[in-house]
């Protein structure tokens, strides 16, 4: 069932140092972790990097098996789709083994691997982001990061608030949408068999009652947010608001740090 | 003090008014039910008294301070706390915790001050250790819990609730139910409770009857269901042992009018000077019914079902012969693996283990559906066609019917409905009431005319006229030849409508017999959190006593049959 399948990257409660942080740390080192994965382009700087997010697996006491779970074929087909790609359809020199059009030299099958790590690693920071903060602290930091913006018109609390709730209805309309399968069976309709234009037709019975009930949860629960008295980002307070402590801003340093040797590296044309 | 003015509203500008003229006054620290059939427009007016609706014309004053003026009206949302009827649908944060924190977020208090009221309300509402946990990982009954523990957050003095029980199992509707008596004696909480359950009407001091968007009466618990004429008129259902206590006066002993409950209608009875113990039983055992000799059409043998690899069994070692034209209910509370049974029946599920064959065949699991037809809880969320008649026509067109028999199919199963083809057609199923979303929904199923028709609490949130009518239905399709389930946890109905009762405890059989072999076991279903029928229980206990009288009825009607049975014996002796 589809709602069975959704797990990736749900929070993880621990206690550990990346939990610990705050959250507007995590996201700011996560941009910069992620920049530098495109920045990046010989083999000592993704070892670096790899041992960044090794470091980081170690630090937030999370087991491996959690971290892969639930996105073990994902992980196959797209990392392994992009290396083979990139492996054959590079151009290369070294040929390595050749048959009729197809060719995979050695750059190729480097430059795929590259990829591939370039992914897998990108995939896994993600996911670790998301399995050491919840996505209360989540929607409150980008909500927090925001901030200065909204004296230029970004509705900073409002793009908080509906990460929020699609967060909260995410795992209820997929349960929904298991149950309208059900029921569009039970009628008799055929999902998943028939050419494309009967495909997208038979969509209709299962797309149309979950557009529905969307839209009939979603006033009610605009109804339920006002009778708690809720009028916008105005006067609005916290519960439970992280303070930005001396770690993060180690944390930061650090990061910072590891743009400036891997930036560096890049520009003054690093070996390998 | 809440007051409403002569409320006048209407949804939409041609739309007839939904309140006509409602005036009425709630008491701080009293528990107030609102009773009224489907449109009388109780909701409607529950949400006037926080502002989430304003009224075209009349007055809405919460101690004093006017709904009109959004100034004063915070300060009457935080007075007045509301909970839904939908559990799903009014919890706004990922975890249980911050959503109890919601409302007080709003409110802009201090962040010390909150965490002491989400604390306080999670100890009150006994939700402590559900309170890192998502509201998906919740079963419906704390989830309503959990929307009552915002209300307290908020410190409100007054708790408007829209049928907050209607969608839950008698199970988790106690829990919820016993929250508020503690909340109503020891917090002093004025609660306005809306409810089309007549038995949990009995615990308010106060009941309020809405007819047309006006209060036709305003009284106690006692008042109200001593008018039995007034409330069948109205549409109201009226509690089953207050019934028997009308029944019974009306037969001769009006020393039994006006009882509400068990209690005191066996206090009246057994004060009857005609009430002398007897010498026990005057009944023969039960004899088991013996199992027709033709072939079950419905038969599975050790089916075990399971949602993943490793999760626990659903369903497990499970046997069920089903033969044609029998009405068979099956009951359980939420998770005992009745609704996946009635999805194996209907052929939605592969067992995991174990066989299932449905007329002779086992495998035909395309087909199936044109022998067992479903209809599911709540069958109008999955409307979807442009007009009636497509959505009529949907299952049969499915079935392979041949397209010029269509019309006549759907003009047929619409009449056994109840509506008339020839004015629906073009209506798009949306533009319908609620009801009538659910008679097209299950008109779609008898277009295929099914062996076997399959309900999954098919009078989920009707009042007592839709009930009333879904079981004369249910009636009607039954033949030789059509076989009803049903898949509920209202005793009360399967008392009246099945022959045999399954019932199911942990994926497990825990009963199978004739409704009286399987009512007999009062202590076992107790146990296992189901009830008993109250009239049935009341016979059995007046037969416990040593009262002469079979002991055997379930139903309202054979209790009254066998009451005065036993009555006039003894005044004849």
């Amino acid at each position: 069932m589809l709602s069975d399948k959704l797990v990736i990257g749900q929070y993880y409660p621990a206690k550990s140092y990346f939990h610990s942080r705050d959250a507007r740390a995590k996201i700011i080192t996560s941009v910069i972790y992620l920049l530098l994965l495109f920045v990046v382009r010989d083999w000592a700087s993704y070892a670096l990097l790899t041992a960044v997010l090794l470091a980081h697996v170690k630090l937030s006491s999370i087991p491996a098996s959690r971290l892969l779970s639930g996105m073990k074929t994902m992980l196959i087909f797209f990392v392994g789709l992009t290396a083979l790609l990139n492996a054959f359809f590079m151009e290369g020199e070294t040929v390595l083994w050749s048959w009729s059009s197809l060719t995979l030299t050695l750059e190729g099958l480097l430059q795929g691997l590259k990829m591939g790590l370039r992914l897998l690693l990108l995939i896994l920071y993600a996911s670790l982001l998301t399995l050491t903060t919840t996505p209360i602290e989540l929607t409150d930091a980008i909500e927090r990061l925001l901030s200065p913006l909204a004296r230029l018109g970004v509705p900073a609390h409002e793009i908080a608030m509906m990460m929020s709730i699609a967060l909260r209805f995410i795992p209820t309309i997929l349960e929904e949408f298991d149950r309208i399968v059900l029921a569009q069976r039970s009628r008799g309709a055929d999902i998943g068999s028939g050419g494309l234009f009967k495909q997208a037709k038979a969509l209709l019975p299962l797309l149309v009652p979950l557009f529905v009930a969307a839209f009939r949860r979603a006033e009610e629960l605009a109804q339920a947010m006002e009778a708690k008295c809720y009028h916008g980002g105005e006067g609005r307070t916290h519960w439970r608001r992280s303070r930005w402590q001396s770690g993060d801003t180690q944390l930061l340093l650090i990061y910072l740090l590891l743009a400036a040797v891997l930036v560096g590296w890049r520009v003054l044309g690093g070996a390998f | 003090m809440i007051e409403l003015r002569n409320l006048y509203y209407a949804y939409d500008y041609e739309g007839e008014n939904v309140l006509n003229g409602l005036s009425l006054t709630f008491r701080e620290g009293e528990w107030t039910a609102v009773i009224g059939a489907n449109g009388s427009g109780k909701s409607t007016m529950a949400r006037h008294i926080n502002g989430l609706l304003q009224p075209d014309r009349g007055q809405v004053l919460v101690d004093g301070l006017d709904a009109a003026d959004p100034q004063q009206l915070l300060q009457i949302r935080e007075r007045v706390a509301f909970v839904f009827q939908n559990p799903d649908n009014q919890l706004v944060a990922t975890t249980i915790e911050d959503d109890i924190a919601f409302g007080p977020e709003n409110l802009g208090l201090d962040p010390d001050e909150i965490g002491r009221r989400v604390d306080r309300a999670l100890d009150i509402t006994g939700l402590v250790d559900k309170r890192s946990q998502a509201p998906h990982q919740l079963s419906g009954g704390e989830k309503q819990r959990v929307a009552i523990a915002g209300a307290l957050a908020m410190a409100s003095r007054y708790m408007i609730l829209d049928e907050p029980t209607s969608m839950l199992d008698p199970q988790m509707r106690l829990q919820v139910i016993a929250m508020l008596q503690k909340l109503h004696s020891e917090l002093g909480m004025g609660l306005i409770y809306v409810t089309n359950i007549m038995e949990e009407v009995l615990l308010a001091q106060r009941v309020v009857v809405v007819s047309h968007g006006r209060v036709v009466f305003d009284g106690t618990p006692r008042e109200v269901f001593s008018r039995v004429e007034m409330l069948t008129e109205l549409g109201l259902d009226v509690p089953p042992l207050c019934r028997l206590s009308a029944q019974l006066a009306d037969a001769g002993y009006p020393q039994l009018r006006g009882c509400l409950d068990q209690e005191e209608l066996y206090a009246a009875l057994t004060a009857l000077p005609q009430a002398q113990p007897g010498q026990g039983s005057t009944a023969a055992p039960i004899m088991p019914a013996a199992e027709p000799q033709r072939r079950p059409y419905v038969e599975l043998e050790q089916v075990a079902y399971r949602y993943g690899k490793d999760a626990p069994a659903a369903l497990s070692e499970f046997d069920l012969r089903i033969w044609q034209g029998q009405r068979v209910a099956v009951i359980g509370h939420s998770g005992s693996g009745k609704s996946t049974l009635s999805n194996l029946i209907a052929g939605l599920y592969e067992p995991s283990a174990g066989r299932i064959t449905v007329a002779g065949q086992e495998k035909e699991k395309k087909r199936i559906f044109r022998k067992v037809g479903m209809v599911f809880q709540y069958p109008e969320q999955q409307l979807f066609a442009e007009n009636v008649y497509e959505e009529v026509c949907f299952g049969a067109r499915n079935a392979g019917i041949a397209e010029e028999r269509l019309p006549q199919l759907a003009a047929e199963s619409m009449h056994a409905v109840g509506l008339d083809l020839e004015v629906l057609a073009e209506r798009s199923p949306f533009a319908l009431s609620g009801g009538q979303k659910r008679r097209v929904c299950i008109a779609g199923v008898l277009a295929v005319h099914p062996k076997v028709l399959l309900l999954d609490e098919p009078t989920a949130g009707l009042d007592e006229g839709g009930r009333r009518w879904i079981l004369e239905l249910v009636r009607t399709y039954n033949n030789e030849d059509n076989t009803v389930i049903r898949v509920s946890h209202n005793m009360e109905e399967v008392a009246e409508l099945a022959q045999r009762i399954v019932v199911l405890d942990h994926g497990r059989k825990l009963l199978e017999g004739t409704v009286e072999e399987v009512f007999a076991e009062g202590e076992l279903l107790q146990r296992h959190g189901l009830d008993v029928p109250q009239a049935a229980q009341l016979v059995r206990r007046l037969r416990a006593a040593g009262y002469p009288l079979p002991g055997r009825a379930v139903t309202v009607e054979a209790a009254a049959a066998e009451i005065l049975a036993w009555l006039g014996g003894g005044a004849n002796a």
